[in-house]
């Protein structure tokens, strides 16, 4: 009997919890030795004292609550601020539970506590973090979605609510289809276009551009957007985060630079055509026969002013398709034809320069559901660039090739090449290589741009592998199905080269 | 009888351009009757003594500075006396709405000013003609 009470002293004692024992008044008859290691006082000090000696710093009412608990024999558990004999303040989690002795009588209390000052900072740095995440979160001049991967809203900022016209509590749980319905060129987007469908990869981004065509529009909102969307997974945690913005003074300004573009094109082509017409009298001797000499100035002025009216063409046709407007209109169009026909139309140029065409066509048709008209800008500023950018007697090699979705279409030539520091600007409105604008002098650097909105425009991409004075390879590839009809206001003008 | 040179009227509101095109039918063995306005157009048409004078083409320019050519065209094919005219639109300005609105009040064609010759566009017009 003494052996096991000597045994159980030892286990209190082994135990890392601050245990005390108290009689009914709450006089300390036994503390621990974790009670003096949390505390900081000795057992002497302890015993006898009551816990007032490391406590008392909460409300009143904390320990009437807990006294009202105990005195009715029922266990008492709280979390309680207290203070170690060095004045440091420490949390901890007690238990406070009546003692009876073996008749049963109430002789006491039984005191547990477990500091808990770590877990409370922890908290306390959690919730500061989270806090302040929140503000940033709400400060943000973009609006926030966050979804899981099914596209089901589990959180959206102040600002989201108030594009969307929302409230947290309306967007809670709803699909983010639903909450944020996306529209281009003032039609919903179709269910693949939607940045839930193609995930971006965590770590990459998903861009929806309002000069796109891109806007939201709800039952009573409707604005041009500019949108990102990026995955995350971590263990147990994955979701869609949304951010987004109202680009409605954007899209104001950049319309207003797509008219200003469109008028002066207008503009600019009707003293284009009294020159076009004019020099085509003179020269067909509508005002008498010229000279030799003067037939020849004369050639040069139309030579110049068709590349003004190209030129103006091109910009044209990049501000019809900069702001959307333009006319798509799928077709069963064969490929290579649209191909042959171009070369026809290149015949004089090719014969000038003794070029030798090389075809490597896998079929002789390749049947795609796309816009030949739109096709046949893509190929025209390709294959005028392999003929413009070789030399004489250099070859253009033109394939034809297709997997079971895509078709590709290279054109490779053995001419001047892009040096590989001119690579990345490449496809920039007005960029023209170095050794481009050296070699060959007249040209606008609107060609390789007006491809790829082209190509875009027709889901297509455009590639190329270049080496300087060794020649380039462009390849434009596109779905062969799947383009939709676009009602458009405009159309492009001109198979006209592009210079 | 010997047969008269077909007479086209040319309605054309830059000036340059209504002479280019005129000296250039005209050496082709056309008459013209130029108009710089639209307005100008129409009260020739209504002025003229007998239906023997109309003329046997219209060459419009789609953006007149009095009103543009669906207007003009409107009043063509809504007068009876007139709806037979056949018109062939010349402009710097041709979107599809344009270009499907004017061939459907019976416009015979619509071509790009800057991207033709005078030449082509005779040839053309004499297509048409002899079709009538």
């Amino acid at each position: 009997m003494i052996q096991n009470l000597e045994l159980y002293k030892r286990a209190l004692d082994c135990a890392s919890n601050h245990i005390i024992i108290t009689d009914l008044k709450g006089i300390i008859q036994y503390a621990n030795t974790a009670a003096s290691h949390v505390t900081g006082y000795s057992t002497q000090e302890i015993i006898g004292s009551t816990p007032k000696l490391w406590g008392g710093l909460m409300d009143q009412s904390f320990y009437d609550d807990m006294w009202k608990h105990i005195s009715q024999k029922e266990m008492y558990r709280g979390e309680i601020r207290n203070r170690r004999k060095s004045g440091e303040i420490y949390y901890a989690e007690i238990t406070v539970s009546p003692v009876f002795d073996e008749t049963g009588t109430h002789v006491g209390y039984i005191g547990m506590e477990e500091d808990i000052s770590h877990r409370k900072d922890l908290e306390s740095k959690l919730r500061h973090e989270r806090d302040r995440l929140s503000t940033v979160v709400s400060a943000m001049a973009e609006g926030l979605v966050v979804t899981d991967l099914e596209g089901n809203v589990t959180f959206i900022n102040l600002i989201a609510q108030k594009l969307l016209g929302i409230t947290e509590k309306g967007a809670d749980g709803k699909n983010i289809r639903e909450v944020l319905p996306l529209y281009r060129y003032e039609k919903p987007i179709h269910k693949n276009e939607h940045p839930l469908e193609k995930l971006p990869e965590p770590g990459s981004i998903c861009t929806l551009d309002f000069d796109s065509g891109y806007s939201v529009k709800t039952a009573d909102k409707n604005f041009a957007v500019s949108l990102k969307a990026t995955t995350f997974r971590e263990k147990d945690h994955a979701g869609v985060v949304i951010v987004f913005n109202d680009a409605t003074r954007e899209k104001e300004i950049d319309q207003r630079k797509t008219d200003f573009i469109s008028l002066a094109s207008h503009q600019l082509r009707t003293p284009l055509s009294a020159s076009k017409w004019y020099l085509e009298m003179l020269l067909t001797g509508d005002a008498g026969e010229l000279s030799t000499e003067q037939k020849e100035f004369t050639r040069n002025i139309e030579f110049s002013n068709n590349r003004m009216i190209s030129l103006v063409n091109s910009l044209l046709n990049i501000s019809r398709i900069e702001s959307g407007r333009i006319l798509i209109e799928p077709q069963p169009s064969d490929v290579v034809q649209l191909i042959d026909e171009l070369l026809v139309d290149f015949d004089r140029e090719i014969r000038e320069k003794s070029l030798e065409i090389v075809k490597e066509y896998s079929e002789s048709k390749m049947i795609v559901e796309s816009d030949p008209k739109l096709l046949t800008h893509i190929f025209l500023a390709l294959l005028s660039n392999a003929i413009r950018y070789s030399d004489k007697n250099g070859s253009v090699k033109i394939s034809v090739d297709d997997d079971p979705e895509n078709v590709f279409i290279s054109f490779a030539d053995q001419g001047y090449g892009i040096s590989s520091h001119d690579h990345d600007r490449i496809f920039e409105k007005f960029f023209r290589g170095e050794n481009a604008t050296k070699i060959v002098t007249d040209g606008s650097g609107l060609g390789l741009y007006l491809a790829r909105l082209i190509a875009h425009e027709l889901h297509g991409t455009i590639s190329f592998d270049s080496t300087i004075d060794q020649g380039s390879t462009f390849t434009v590839s596109f779905p062969k199905k799947g383009l939709e009809y676009r009602k458009g206001e405009v159309s492009l003008d001109s198979k006209q080269s592009i210079y | 009888m010997t047969k008269k040179n077909p007479v086209i009227m040319i309605v054309e509101d830059e000036n340059l351009l209504l002479q280019a095109i005129s000296k250039k039918l005209q050496l082709n063995n056309f008459e013209t009757i130029t108009c710089i306005s639209g307005h100008q157009a129409i009260d020739y048409l209504e002025n003229l003594d007998s239906l023997v004078e109309l003329p046997d083409f219209i060459w419009l320019d789609y953006y007149l500075k009095d009103m543009n050519g669906l207007t003009f065209m409107s009043k063509i094919k809504n007068n009876p006396k007139w709806e037979e005219i056949p018109v062939i639109v010349i402009s710097n300005s041709a979107s599809p709405d344009k270009v499907e609105s004017m061939m459907a009040l019976g416009a015979k064609q619509y071509l790009i000013k800057a991207e033709h010759r005078l030449d082509e566009i005779i040839t053309t017009i004499r297509d048409f003609l002899k079709e009538v």
